[in-house]
């Protein structure tokens, strides 16, 4: 693919994601009704227009998902011999970073909810607080990258802390079925695999914002990757040329200077 | 909208923020690292970054 047909379809992909977030917005905020409690979900939660945060909630934290389950798959992938290449750490680190902000996001989304829905802005629910864990961890993880050494030895390291801190998303998902929680089960299905939400605009809502912030995340992803790619290969000739300035005053050969 | 919309507008209102900041940093980098590439007189940014295998793709041993 050539390089003009990279950007075009790049430039395409963002505008599609910027499209369906925007029509996700206009769908939750002026569309969908509010929850009158009667027919909407099976339960009658009755939560008025709070529960249109949940239009960004719930997506965020598939995205959260997803983007961790693309991390981990990207370090198995760096640490299996066979399929070893500096590429896979940096879609790792990309989608980590992603991951971390859909975290946040599905954490600040949730306590904004909680308020005026569950009466305060946090609990030490099990889904709350193994959700918090997750956005530790990952954070850790994105600080760990930022040592030093050899890009070789980032991606080693990190990789391996990548797939210890992915053992936590299985517990954040199944905690609502494995605790008694504050936390409802699944917002679309619940732990039966019964579907949750009976209003069909409300279904339409919420699968649109799930699919375009999963546009949007496949955009951003890409971006950054293309960044890390860039900055590595600068850092690469900013090292080459420190090495040739100083190879240059000493007044010796590089081959000399180097094997030193 | 009922008394809850000051939730609701914050919540979007802090997305579209941080979303739109994180793209907007990301995008303004990427053009400096390309106008740095190209000023560097190194490869430029479609070269280095060509399916993030150019420069970093390659196989490690």
């Amino acid at each position: 693919m050539s390089a003009q047909s990279r950007s075009v379809w790049q430039t395409a992909l963002g505008a599609v994601a910027a499209l369906a977030v925007g029509a996700t917005v206009v769908m939750a905020l002026f569309v969908v009704p509010a929850d009158g409690g009667r027919d909407a979900f099976v339960r009658g939660t009755g939560q008025g227009d709070a529960y249109r945060l949940l239009f960004l909630h719930v997506p965020s934290a598939w995205l959260a998902y997803l983007a961790f389950g693309v991390t981990a798959l990207a370090s198995l992938l760096w640490l299996f011999p066979r399929t070893r290449a500096l590429h896979w750490d940096l879609l790792a680190g990309a989608s980590a970073e992603l991951g971390v902000i859909f975290t946040g996001l599905t954490l600040a989304l949730g306590s904004l909810w909680g308020k005026p829905i569950w009466g305060q802005w946090w609990a030490w629910d099990a889904r709350l607080t193994t959700t918090a864990v997750l956005f530790f961890l990952y954070l850790g993880y994105l600080a760990l990258r930022r040592v030093g050494g050899s890009p070789e030895q980032r991606a080693m390291r990190s990789s391996i802390a990548a797939l210890i801190a992915f053992a936590d998303v299985p517990i954040v998902h199944f905690s609502v079925s494995w605790w008694t929680t504050l936390h409802q089960d699944g917002s679309v299905f619940n732990a039966k695999m019964q579907i949750h939400i009976q209003d069909t605009s409300m279904q339409a809502t919420l699968l649109l914002g799930v699919a375009a912030f999963t546009v949007l995340y496949a955009y951003l992803v890409l971006r950054r990757v293309q960044l890390l790619a860039v900055e590595e290969g600068l850092a690469e000739r900013e090292l080459e040329a420190a090495i040739a300035q100083r190879v240059a005053a000493a007044g010796a050969r590089p081959r000399e200077a180097v094997s030193i | 909208m009922d008394r809850n919309w000051p939730y609701v507008a914050t919540g979007y209102l802090l997305t579209a923020g941080v979303l739109g900041s994180y793209t907007t940093w990301l995008l303004r980098k990427l053009r400096r690292a390309d106008r740095l590439g190209a000023a560097a007189g190194g490869a430029p940014q479609a070269a280095i970054a060509a399916d993030a295998g150019a420069s970093a793709g390659e196989r490690v041993s």
